[in-house]
């Protein structure tokens, strides 16, 4: 089963730090993350569209939001979920 | 003009005086302030061949006309100064109240000429200087000395070097207010050179503003779209900027080892999530900031400042290192004696590659926490191994027979970004005008985090052109001289007409790139006048050469020779990495 970390104020949003979604897309991992935990609907992903700079990878490799997110997820991917955030 | 003081302050060490005179205020509205206009005065101070740690070179501090004005982030101050680790044009930029004080004390600019005898430090306190003996300083730490003379919140605010800056360290640092530094580069050799212990600085006056209405509607604005925007108002606030490690090490892009991988097995418990969890006593902030990135970090033996994203991943990822508590403390100390926490940690970790491999006797391995308190104390004070630590990792690699394993660029140590993870990230470290440097541009915005928009971290063509964009707005916010930070919520457009207001002189948004694009031709052009050339501008062998085995990463090295011809074409520059005379006309630089 994939499995989705939160990082940064997305962990106190969720409440958890990482959990196991059974999906087959990244599209119905995020309705099934913004139905589990309401807060990330307004912080994430509203159904349609992803919040501004939200940074989502797979295995580490980035998800570019212009091409949508209708992206095939395996059974033993890693997903990342940043919201905005920044240094130096 | 308004902002500006229109003053400098000249201290010659040497006779212990002073001469005050005013501000030359063509070469402002050229440069502005801060680096900018410091590049500018290093330009006619410290010519060809001067040896970095002699008398002849010098110390310009400068702060810019929103400097004290209480714009937002308006402490930042830069120093100035040929570079003892790099020999290239270095300045370093350094936020807290310091800066700030140098402005209410009526100056722009102070420069450091000469050497003293013997040591001194020097007290700036309502238009009087004093010389004051530092016979009983000299030898004491950060700490003690910034409380010993009297660093006072934002009514007196003290400049100083610890040990290392004493015992010529060439990464040494200067550090103010406590914990706030000069850092990359080493100018705490410098003032160590010159046997000046420290400076400390008090005034009254506030820098006069030639449209107080339109400045306070910019304030306005400013609150409003730092406040709006998550990146100032939530992330740094919340977390600092550790935040950045478990991101970086996500994407591959993480320096693990003396960069022999790309992601680190501990960066979790080096993140910003575990530090404001179990470490975080409060945030804090410089002087006029509503950002408040600063960490306020407690173990059961120190409480300091910090740590940064670079200080953790230097004294952590980079060097095998996944104990947060020792990492704090390294960080405490590592300001306490006065040196520059990324190169501090690089070359122990140069040094950790080299012991293991067997080039040099030591104990040091990739992962013991426990030594890395004595490693910063042995550089500090040039004992043992860390006689040679102090030079740097370049030094201390060539002395043992292999140069390729320092993480550096131009003499450098490279910062908390992996090019193979990042290719733009690696053009911009090569073309740097003071070495393997983060704060010159950085491409973490496109290439990682998506601002203003994502682009292809592994992509080569067309690459170029987001790095010099990201290095001409570097320069010019720089010389403004404000904090990087506020641009992650404020458009340069909005810089330009706080600048208006303040100085009643009406820079557009494309005049303040074309300062920041002056600025860069210049610095190319002091490294040139030194005869750096176009071989200075790559990386270390291992990023050109050696791909990760594995990771997100794996398989990639810098494809740095189709970047670098473009980024000489893009800058207007020949293929040896020239300016050519046509750029140097346009930029006004056509008669140096």
């Amino acid at each position: 089963m994939p499995i989705v970390k939160f990082y940064a104020g997305l962990q106190k949003a969720a409440g958890i730090k990482e959990i196991s979604i059974p999906s087959a897309t990244l599209h119905a991992t995020l309705d099934s993350l913004a139905a589990e935990f309401p807060p990330l609907k307004q912080l994430v992903w509203d159904g349609e569209t992803l919040r501004p700079h939200i940074v989502i990878t797979i295995n580490g490799t980035h998800v570019d939001p212009e091409q949508g997110v209708n992206i095939p997820v395996m059974p033993d991917d890693l997903i990342a979920i940043f919201p905005p955030i920044a240094g130096g | 003009m308004t902002g500006w003081c229109e003053k400098v302050l000249d201290i010659d060490l040497d006779t212990r005086s002073y001469k005050t005179y005013p501000l030359d205020m063509e070469m402002a509205r050229l440069f502005i302030g801060g680096r900018g206009l410091g590049a500018r005065m290093l330009w006619d101070l410290v010519g060809p061949g001067v040896d970095a740690l002699s008398p002849e070179n010098v110390l310009i501090f400068t702060a810019g006309p929103l400097t004290a004005t209480g714009y937002q982030t308006s402490n930042r101050f830069s120093v100035s100064t040929k570079s003892p680790l790099t020999g290239t044009i270095l300045d370093a930029n350094s936020g807290g109240f310091w800066g700030m004080q140098l402005k209410k004390a009526g100056f722009d600019v102070l420069i450091i000429l000469g050497k003293s005898e013997k040591p001194v430090w020097i007290e700036i306190k309502n238009g009087e200087i004093v010389f004051h003996d530092a016979a009983d300083l000299w030898g004491q730490r950060v700490r003690a000395v910034t409380a010993k003379l009297g660093q006072n919140n934002n009514r007196r605010n003290v400049l100083c070097i610890g040990p290392a800056g004493e015992n010529l360290s060439r990464i040494a640092a200067i550090m103010n207010d406590g914990e706030r530094s000069l850092a990359r580069g080493g100018p705490g050799a410098v003032m160590g050179s010159k046997n000046l212990k420290a400076i400390v600085v008090e005034g009254k006056e506030r820098p006069e503003i030639n449209d107080p209405e339109r400045f306070k509607f910019m304030l306005y604005e400013t609150r409003k779209l730092l406040a709006a925007s998550p990146l100032t108002s939530q992330a740094l606030p919340e977390f600092g900027t550790v935040v950045m490690m478990n991101i970086v090490n996500n994407i591959g892009a993480l320096p693990t080892r003396n960069h022999q991988q790309t992601q680190f097995e501990g960066a979790e418990a080096i993140s910003g999530e575990a530090l404001t969890e179990k470490y975080l006593v409060k945030n804090s902030s410089c002087w006029a900031c509503p950002i408040g990135c600063t960490r306020i970090s407690r173990t059961d033996k120190v409480e300091g400042e910090g740590p940064e994203f670079e200080t953790t991943w230097a004294f952590g990822a980079q060097c095998g290192i996944d104990n947060l508590e020792a990492i704090i403390e390294a960080n405490v100390l590592c300001n306490d004696l006065g040196m520059d926490t990324i190169s501090a940690g690089s070359t122990i970790a140069c040094a950790m590659e080299l012991s293991e491999k067997g080039y040099i006797e030591s104990d040091l391995r990739f992962g013991r926490a426990e030594l890395l308190a004595p490693m910063l104390e042995a550089m500090a004070y040039r004992r043992d191994l860390g006689a040679d630590m102090a030079n740097g990792s370049l030094r201390l690699a060539t002395k043992y027979g292999h140069p390729e394993l320092s993480m550096s660029v131009k003499g450098l140590e490279m910062p908390a970004y992996d090019p193979r993870g990042m290719q733009g990230q690696g053009l911009l470290f090569a073309t740097s005008n003071r070495g393997g440097c983060h704060m010159r541009g950085n491409m973490l915005g496109p290439e990682v985090l998506g601002l203003p928009k994502l682009i292809d971290r592994f992509q080569v063509k067309g690459k170029s052109s987001f790095v010099i964009l990201h290095q001409n707005s570097s320069a010019a916010i720089d010389s403004l001289v404000v904090c990087k930070f506020t641009n992650l919520g404020v458009a340069e457009e909005y810089f330009a007409r706080v600048l208006s207001a303040v100085t009643g002189l009406q820079y557009a948004t494309n005049e303040l790139f074309r300062i920041g694009e002056r600025v860069w031709n210049l610095e190319r052009l002091y490294n040139l006048r030194e005869g750096f050339t176009r071989k200075d501008d790559t990386l270390p062998a291992r990023l050109l050469n050696e791909a990760p085995a594995e990771g997100p990463s794996k398989g990639w090295v810098v494809q740095l020779e189709p970047m670098l011809k473009e980024y000489y074409r893009g800058r207007g520059w020949d293929e040896n990495g020239v300016p050519k005379p046509q750029k140097l006309a346009e930029l006004l630089l056509a008669d140096l």
